[in-house]
């Protein structure tokens, strides 16, 4: 009978922590847009060059990519979507801004900032935790992205 | 009146930098400064001492007002305020950017690349016959026009392109030299200056981008050019003969290759100076071209070759106006630490060959994006 409990303790134990890591590493991010963006899925490759200033336009839509002042998600979203570091990319972008002229992504401080900045800017992309987009119609969400815990 | 101009120029960009900023960006920059200090050995007059050097005070704005892109960029350097670029466009999309003003002339890489910040420059100078035409370069870095520019993804990978007409550049004279000057108020010829470049980047080797871009133009004097080399001394404008007019065609082959942390840059340049002054002296085909390799090692430090080169024709009246008809050779040997994103220290040992002239130069840089 002790056997019995410490078996199921112990399997127990392993299923939550298997389910805790698999809840860990679900995480996601959410790329979102205005709902007059022309598409309403984007690849991954499509939200870099959006994000590193290559892609201006979609249609005849000017994109107006913006940025998260939470360093959390922003890392996240630098280092798993851009695939680069916080410090290249703002190195990248001191480059690009003095080259071209053209003016880096405009930071938001909260995602509820970002998200209603998004809804009524023509052309707004942002980025939000997924699980942060639940219930609101005034954007669509064109990627989700696996980013680990 | 020069002196209320540069005041007038500076405090409108003091005020304009002084604006708070509509939006939150990443980060905020406002211009670029570098330290330098340089000493050389035998040979040239300059640096024998070791210089202490403040580089240009660049101040700098980009800004999106309802879909008009402004940008301006105006240095301060050597008590001469200058507005090096400002420029008013419009982007239609991403195959088509149309600006009007003053703009570094699309012809290479580096013009376009690294413009007047010393900290995103990976050398501490530009190759020497890269240099802005008031330093003593003998390219038209800069042109007064419009500019058309874009870019496309295709099935081979992307493509740029720009296109630029404006003033063709003159030959003037500046505190006793002689500088090429990109015509900013006028045009002292019927020919107007035309610049283009196209660029690919292709699919199948990411990381490398190749690039042609060309620029014609007439060139003349405006009449108060030194003559030639000053050979009579008396530091006056030419006259009769010495009348610098040549019909230029540049061209340049580019390319740009990053594999792991290996950066590769090279660009050749062919400038062909056809005289079209009374003298009817001919063509004279030039060639300059460098090569940069840079390793970065941990995103701080970046150790770096620089090899340039130019072989000119020493009887190009053009060449010889601007005081450089002779071959030089310049390897450099330069390491840079990156303190951060905004700042870099650079150091380098450079072996200068001038005509018949050796010398060596030690450089360090303290430059930064404020």
């Amino acid at each position: 009978m002790n056997n019995m409990v410490k078996w199921g303790l112990g399997i127990g134990i392993l299923v939550l922590l298997l389910w805790g890591n698999a809840y860990a590493t679900a995480r996601e991010i959410a790329i979102i847009s205005s709902k007059d963006y022309p598409s309403n899925t984007i690849t991954a490759d499509k939200v870099k060059e959006v994000y590193l200033g290559e892609k201006m336009s979609e249609g005849s839509v000017k994109i107006k990519p913006m940025e998260h002042n939470d360093e959390a998600i922003k890392k996240k979203f630098i280092e798993n979507v851009l695939g680069t570091s916080i410090d290249r990319y703002k190195a990248y972008w001191i480059k690009k801004f003095f080259q071209e002229g053209i003016t880096p992504p405009t930071n938001k401080v909260s995602s509820s900032e970002l998200i209603h900045a998004v809804s009524q800017t023509s052309g707004g992309i942002g980025y939000v935790w997924a699980d942060e987009v639940k219930g609101d119609t005034g954007f669509k969400v064109l990627l989700r992205v696996e980013v680990g815990d | 009146m020069k002196k209320g101009m540069d005041m007038l120029i500076l405090l409108c960009a003091i005020l304009l930098l002084s604006i708070p900023c509509p939006r939150s960006y990443a980060f905020e920059l406002k211009g670029f400064g570098s330290v330098t200090f340089t000493k050389s050995t035998d040979g040239a007059e300059e640096f024998r001492h070791g210089d202490f050097a403040v580089g240009a005070v660049d101040l700098f704005l980009a800004e999106s007002l309802e879909d008009i892109e402004v940008l301006s960029e105006i240095a301060l350097e050597n008590g001469v305020i200058d507005v090096e670029r400002f420029t008013i466009g419009y982007t239609f999309s991403d195959a088509l950017r149309v600006r009007a003003g003053r703009f570094h002339t699309p012809l290479g890489l580096w013009n376009i690349t690294y413009h007047h910040g010393a900290q995103i420059q990976p050398t501490i100078d530009r190759p020497e016959f890269l240099k802005f035409e008031d330093d003593g370069g003998i390219l038209p870095t800069h042109v007064v026009g419009v500019y058309l520019s874009g870019r496309a993804s295709t099935g081979v990978g992307t493509v740029e392109y720009g296109a630029a007409l404006g003033n063709g550049p003159k030959i003037t004279s500046e505190k006793g030299v002689n500088i090429l000057s990109p015509n900013n108020i006028e045009d002292n010829n019927i020919g107007k200056g035309l610049a283009f470049n196209a660029a690919l980047s292709p699919e199948l080797v990411h990381g490398l981008k190749v690039s042609m871009s060309g620029h014609i133009a007439e060139i003349k004097d405006d009449g108060s050019v030194i003559d030639a080399d000053n050979a009579d001394g008396d530091n006056k404008p030419a006259t009769g003969a010495d009348t610098v007019q040549v019909d230029q065609t540049i061209l340049n082959m580019s390319l740009m290759y990053s594999i792991a942390d290996i950066d590769f840059t090279g660009e050749y340049f062919s400038i062909k100076d056809k005289d079209a002054a009374a003298t009817n002296l001919g063509s004279f085909t030039n060639k300059a071209y460098y090569g940069l390799i840079r390793y970065t090692w941990k995103d701080k430090w970046v150790p770096y070759f620089l090899l340039e080169h130019q072989s000119v024709k020493e009887n190009d009246p053009y060449l010889i106006s601007l005081g450089k008809n002779f071959d030089s050779t310049e390897s450099i040997l330069g390491l840079r630490y990156n303190i951060n994103y905004r700042s870099c220290v650079k150091g380098e040992a450079r072996s200068v060959k001038q005509g018949s002239d050796n010398w060596m130069e030690y450089a360090v840089q303290w430059a930064l994006a404020f």
